[in-house]
């Protein structure tokens, strides 16, 4: 195996010219907006006035970075393809027939090394040169800094010479010029200037995160299908007791077929973040590194296993025992959806998302949408049985009064009989209906107040926590804060106002009335989380350059 | 892109591609939605290194090439070309890291010139203006109506106004061009009877009026940066090597090498924390601009209380300097001590505490300065060309001589003249301009007086030259690859109205490449080949103590009807009746082999043309080593004598007084010695009340003056940002990269704030260059500096003052 190839860069030469940038640029043709090579400077200090006069303490400093071809790369490590790769040369690199363009690896590396090609739909990043190096060239970098601050080869030979802390080469080293005087100065809480080159960042205030709208809807669609599982799967388990299969079965099976559809939106719509969706199928490949891999393995065996389910129970196949078995194992492996997809974003590199809040939160969103959907789905189906059901019994009046007189009686009486024995079932379903809202409402204020306890945790952590955190609680707080007030008094009045009447009315109320509370309230919440969503994507920041 | 020509389809050929990608697979059981997403570039395609093979198998070259541009370097750059398309550029391959053998690194700038020669805003024919003037409404035109038009233009002018009302306008955008430039246009009229001239330039108006009244010369040779690494202190006055010399093989290089070497503690002074202070500074000394003079007051009068002053040098080599040295005709009070110790005729003493509230700096700061720079043995004080830029520049200049002078420096390896630093440039032949037989000149930066009011300039009023007054306006003018027609001129909106009226200046022939500001004001308008498209002879810039030569070849046939102002010329020569005289039969590749031939003769080893073509650059470090300007004078100032009139450094000026005593209408002063000139849109204009914050404008990575200003490469690694002191930005609730806009009663500019740190409080900078860019309400949104700077010249030189202006600013 080849050695370890990498660069030495002095910090003490470079005028933040960008030479290096755009001599990568012409190299490699890079368009505008993907930039191999980045330079970022750094400025901070303070100004003394004294009358008159004013005598400064400013440091500035320029970094010029590509990739640094790490020894344990964390964009490889979560590449749910293993499209990007550490090759023999030890040089970090992408195989774009694998690349699906999640743009995971831009998240995960705080160097801000993986850029996203527009045109292609994959990640593209330096190579090293590894052309140039095997032409006994230097890379297009080194080759053009025309103060010689970098240098390039293998890094044991650059750690010799120059030591081999990445802050200071030990043994040549230069102090830095004007270096900060501890005491005179406050650490600044934001640098000067900071670089322009992100790719997420968008203008403060500005909710609609147009480009990862797809993930929010992916995600609130598959929390709410795997809340709306476990919570029919509940309602299923505790209903049977009491009021029988057959009320259950027909209470829960059209909220349960609305599952399918929702889960399958939403992996489809996932796709639509994907720069290159051709080869999405390899987004499985890395299940022992990646939890990108692992929420598309769980959420693909969710969707299949509810597809499987929902046909046996709609079928009668199998026995009862061994589908509610089915069931829970769906319900299992829905739960590690969940679960997966909230460790994707406890990424080191984003203060607002690497916080225990994140998987509390998508759980909250799983039972809380999972429970309303479902009360919202129950009330619905119910009602619209209840109609048909009175139609049929209308018409079967009016029938039987018709062909009184005909003499035939078999098929009349027939649709008489049904009706008297859906009669029976109708109060078990009634009473089953009206306890799981109880339940579903007692659920819901549960959630809100998990909600209400952990959010304001969260911002202030974020408000106290390192410039990324800050940065990330100024987007939250934009506007005024108006978006997260928003999506806190929708929630409010969803789960908590009307949760609490839905409780009250379920035990004696018009079905009627159930069903405008039960179905306002998903609707408030669903608002509510997706604006909250939305707040999580936007407020993205991350470390480094 | 910054761009409010209404052109024609002929104007801009082929339009721009889209690509658009869609690729999206039908997900099972859901909804599949298709959507498109395009990206486009806004540029013509660079050719690609992925381009297909031509059927005859052209394959691929790499040609010696260069990068022309005034930006004080001058890099070759290796073009790869692929079926006759540039795909790559690479760097000089030859030298080394050694100082006198450096390799020629190009910056930034070169780096992205493919994007340069193949920039959508290339001119591709011959145009005509359609419409008002600066409208940039053009009509496509034949070569030969370009040419009858304009020979028969010239004509009519030489017939109706003379040749003094031709005028060939300041541009740099070819500096380095040799054959393939504009001394063809200065070549032609000098063989049609001349045309009116000019003196100075923009880069260096006040420094080169001055000089002379100190050393005799308007430039008068310092110490290389390569001599620094002789110094104890280096003393950067204004002057940014790392912004203003860009090139990896010159300046920029040699300072940070010199210093590495030699180890010289380095002083930079500058409103800016500029980018030479980063990587050089071990101390930044900010002041409010414009306040040299009573810096170097200040300085002075610590080191002479202080007896830090070299006395001998002064009684030997100086006049003016003490009462005891001034000249016969001076008035008593006049000497410069006498100014320094409140016994001249402002009765004011120049102390640290009278210095501080003006320059910003504080008293005990003045004192520590003064004292380091006596007592550095040698130091190195090496002015720039920012000090010089203002209304009060000429003081300056020869006042950050007299510290030169006072501390004995002048003439010592380690030491120098105060001036910008030296270099070694050896005999390269340049293609042959002629003399002009009129020797009627103006001053570069008045040319709209001359549009305007030309017949009422004189001599003693507006620096008129060679003649006591104009007698006819400029009717016609040349502008060869100049943004400084409106760009790169003072107060553009001022500038524009004026050239809007084509009954004053009737004829305007832009030569040029690129559609810049400048070239809407066309009448007619020519498209230039770019330096790829040509072979030409390159000699070197400012490299230090290091020559060169390069022969940058032809990479690429000529894009468009390009073609190459030598050959504009020569058609205009023949309609003008003077053809042979001025190609002397030689096509423009036989100049290039002429004038690799003559520089033969010149310079003892240079090449053959065969031989330079396959190396493509040589190099010549200087015989005598290390440049130390006016090491003779030191040694042997009576067998040596400057050309002052005394001889010696005239620290008082006998020229300047009578100057002073016979111009008229001086705006401003012209002090015998190097007094502090408060001046106009100064930091204590009453002005103020109004625009209280002092603008200057910085020369930027991102350009080199204007050209390069639209490279989106370079665009999008340098934005056109404004730099605000917290402070002030805080004052004004301006954040970051907040749009903002810059104004006085000259004009507005839109661009983003930067708020720094590495700027003096007071002061913003507007990097200058970018490209002006009026919207239907007339605010720049290209950001120009010249939106806001002003006509009014500085009173000896009559030169531009770009850094003197009060603004506001304001979130947009």
């Amino acid at each position: 195996m080849a050695k370890q190839l990498g660069f030495y860069f002095d910090q003490t030469l470079c005028t933040g010219c960008k030479a290096c940038q755009v001599a990568c640029k012409d190299k490699n043709d890079l368009p505008v907006g993907v930039t191999w090579r980045r330079v970022a400077e750094y400025s901070g200090g303070t100004w003394q006035q004294e009358g008159d006069t004013f005598t400064p303490n400013v440091f500035t400093y320029y970094t010029s970075i590509s990739c640094n071809h790490c020894d344990e790369p964390a964009c490889v490590q979560v590449c749910p393809t293993t499209a990007m790769h550490k090759d023999e040369h030890g040089i970090v690199t992408i195989d774009d027939g694998k690349c699906v363009g999640c743009r995971y690896c831009e998240w995960a590396c705080p160097y801000g090394a993986p850029q996203y090609d527009k045109n292609a739909g994959v990640m593209t990043k330096c190579d090293l040169c590894i052309d140039r190096a095997n032409a006994g060239e230097q890379p297009a970098c080194v080759a053009a800094c025309p103060s010689r601050a970098l240098e390039f080869g293998e890094i044991e030979e650059l750690r010799a010479k120059y030591g081999d802390t990445a802050a200071i080469g030990v043994q040549n080293a230069r102090p830095p010029h004007d270096p900060p005087q501890p005491g005179h100065h406050p650490p600044p809480r934001r640098p000067a200037h900071r670089p322009r080159h992100r790719r997420h960042r968008q203008p403060r205030g500005d909710l609609m995160n147009v480009h990862e709208l797809p993930l929010v809807a992916f995600t609130i669609l598959a929390q709410m299908s795997v809340g709306s599982f476990v919570v029919l799967g509940v309602i299923h388990l505790a209903g049977i007791r009491k009021h029988g299969h057959s009320a259950v079965d027909k209470l829960s099976d059209p909220a349960l077929y609305a599952i399918g559809p929702a889960i399958v939106l939403g992996m489809a719509g996932s796709m639509l973040h994907l720069g290159n969706p051709l080869n999405a199928l390899n987004a499985i490949n890395h299940l022992g590194s990646s939890w990108l891999s692992r929420e598309i393995f769980f959420g693909s065996a969710f969707a299949c296993m509810g597809a499987a389910f929902a046909v046996v129970q709609w079928r009668r196949w199998l026995t009862p025992m061994l589908r509610q078995v089915l069931a829970g194992l769906t319900a299992l492996v829905g739960l590690a959806l969940v679960y997966c997809m909230s460790m994707v974003y406890m990424l080191p590199t984003v203060p607002a998302w690497n916080h225990w809040a994140t998987p509390v939160t998508f759980f909250t969103t799983t039972f809380l949408l999972g429970a309303l959907a479902v009360g919202a789905a129950l009330v619905i189906a119910y009602q619209y049985r209840q109609r048909a059901t009175a139609k049929v019994l209308v018409t079967a009046d009016i029938a039987a009064g018709a062909d009184a007189d005909a003499g035939e009686t078999p098929e009349v009486e027939a649709p008489a009989a049904a009706v008297v024995a859906d009669d029976a079932d109708g109060a078990a379903t009634s009473s089953l209906l009206r306890s799981s809202l109880r339940w579903i409402a007692t659920a819901s204020i549960v959630m809100l107040g998990v909600e209400f306890v952990v959010l304001p945790i969260y911002a202030l952590d974020l408000a106290n926590g390192n410039v990324n955190a800050q940065a990330s609680a100024a987007i939250l707080m934009s506007g005024g804060g108006v978006y997260l007030i928003a999506r806190l008094v929708l929630v409010f009045a969803g789960a908590g106002l009307l949760g609490f009447f839905l409780y009250r009315f379920a035990g004696k109320g018009a079905e009627r009335r159930l069903v405008y509370l039960a179905t306002s309230a998903f609707v408030l919440v669903l608002a509510s989380e997706t604006i909250g969503r939305l707040l999580f994507y936007s407020s993205f920041d991350r470390i480094g350059i | 892109m910054p761009d409010t020509a209404t052109p024609r389809p002929t104007l801009l050929g082929a339009p721009v591609p889209r690509r658009s990608f869609m690729k999206w697979s039908a997900a099972a059981g859901g909804a599949a939605t298709a959507v498109g997403i395009g990206a486009h570039y806004g540029l013509i395609p660079l050719p690609t290194a992925s381009a297909e093979p031509a059927a005859d198998g052209a394959g691929e070259k790499v040609v010696w090439n260069s990068c022309n541009v005034n930006c004080g370097s001058r890099c070759p750059l290796l073009m790869t070309v692929v079926d006759g398309a540039i795909t790559r550029i690479d760097a000089d391959p030859t030298g080394d890291d050694e100082l006198g053998s450096q390799q020629i690194r190009a910056c930034v700038r070169g780096r992205s010139i493919r994007q340069r020669i193949y920039n959508p805003d290339r001119l591709k024919h011959p145009m005509k203006r359609v419409g008002k003037r600066g409208a940039g409404e053009f009509e496509q035109i034949t070569w030969e109506e370009a040419f009858d038009t304009i020979a028969d233009s010239l004509k009519k002018t030489l017939d109706d106004y003379g040749n003094e009302a031709v005028y060939v306008h300041y541009g740099s955008g070819t500096t380095g061009a040799n054959a393939s430039g504009g001394t063809s246009v200065s070549r032609l009229m000098n063989l049609l009877g001349g045309s009116l001239g000019y003196y100075g330039t923009y880069s260096t108006s006040q420094i080169n009026a001055a000089t002379p009244y100190t050393y005799g010369v308007e430039r008068e040779t310092n110490n290389s940066f390569n001599d620094a690494v002789n110094t104890k202190l280096l003393v950067l006055w204004g002057n940014n090597p790392h912004e203003t010399r860009m090139s990896g093989g010159g300046e920029l290089y040699i300072a940070q090498q010199a210093k590495e070497i030699g180890g010289a503690k380095v002083i930079v002074i500058d409103p800016r924390q500029s980018d030479t202070a980063v990587t050089m500074a071990d101390e930044w000394v900010p002041l409010r601009p414009g306040t040299d003079g009573a810096l170097v007051a200040g300085l002075a009068h610590v080191m002479v209380t202080e007896n830090m002053h070299d006395q001998a040098f002064l009684d030997t080599y100086c006049v003016g300097f003490d009462e005891e040295h001034l000249p016969e005709s001076a008035k008593p009070g006049s000497s410069y001590k006498a100014y320094l110790l409140g016994d001249g005729p402002d009765g004011v003493e120049k102390t640290p505490e009278w210095a501080a509230p003006i320059t910003g700096i504080p008293a005990a700061t003045i004192r520590r300065l003064a004292r380091e720079i006596a007592q550095a043995k040698p130091c190195a004080i090496v002015q720039g060309w920012g000090p010089q830029r203002h209304a009060n520049g000429e003081a300056t200049v020869r006042a950050i001589y007299v510290l030169a002078a006072i501390t004995g420096n002048v003439g010592l390896s380690g030491g120098g003249l105060g001036a910008r630093e030296g270099n070694y440039s050896m005999a390269t032949a340049r293609f042959p301009g002629g003399t002009n037989p009129i020797t009627t000149k103006i001053s570069c930066f008045t040319w709209t007086d001359a549009i305007e009011r030309g017949p009422e300039m004189t001599k003693l009023a507006d620096g008129v030259r060679g003649k006591d007054k104009l007698d006819v306006p400029i009717k016609f003018l040349w502008n060869h690859a100049s943004n400084t027609l409106i760009n790169q001129h003072s107060d553009i909106n001022r500038t524009a109205k004026l050239l809007e009226d084509d009954s004053l200046l009737e004829m305007i022939v832009v030569i040029d490449n690129q559609l810049c500001a400048s070239a809407k004001f066309a009448d007619i308008l020519l498209p230039d080949v770019s330096n790829a498209e040509l072979t030409d002879l390159i000699p070197s810039g400012y490299s230090g103590d290091l020559a060169y030569a390069i022969l940058a070849q032809k990479a690429i046939e000529p894009l468009f009807e390009c073609r190459s102002t030598y050959d504009i010329c020569t058609e205009i020569a023949d309609r003008m009746g003077v053809k042979d005289k001025f190609t002397e039969g030689k096509t423009l590749d036989e100049w290039v082999e002429q004038l690799v031939a003559d520089s033969q003769k010149a310079v003892e080893g240079f090449p053959s043309y065969d031989e330079l073509a396959t190396m493509g650059i040589w190099r010549k470090a200087n015989p005598a080593g290390f440049t130390v300007g006016l090491k003779k004078f030191r040694a042997d100032p009576v067998a040596n004598p400057l050309k002052t009139p005394s001889g010696k450094i005239e620290i008082y000026s006998e020229r300047l007084q009578e100057i002073a005593d016979t111009w008229e209408g001086v705006d401003g002063e012209i002090p015998a010695i190097p007094a502090y000139v408060p001046s106009w849109e100064g930091h204590d204009d009453p002005l103020t009340s109004t625009y209280p914050l002092q603008m200057i404008g910085h020369h930027y990575k991102s350009r080199t003056h204007s050209s390069y200003g639209n490279v989106a490469w370079l665009k999008e690694a340098h934005p056109q940002v404004v730099w605000v002191n917290p402070v002030d930005a805080e004052a004004r609730g301006i954040e970051n990269d907040d749009v903002v806009h810059v104004f006085n009663d000259r004009g507005r500019i839109e661009l983003l704030a930067r708020v720094t740190l590495r700027i003096a409080p007071g002061v913003l900078s507007v990097p200058q260059g970018a490209w002006y860019s009026p919207d239907e309400k007339g605010v720049d949104k290209g950001g120009s500096t010249n939106t806001l700077t002003s006509w009014r010249p500085s009173p000896l030189s009559k030169g531009n003052p770009q850094h003197t202006n009060l603004v506001q600013i304001e979130k947009a």
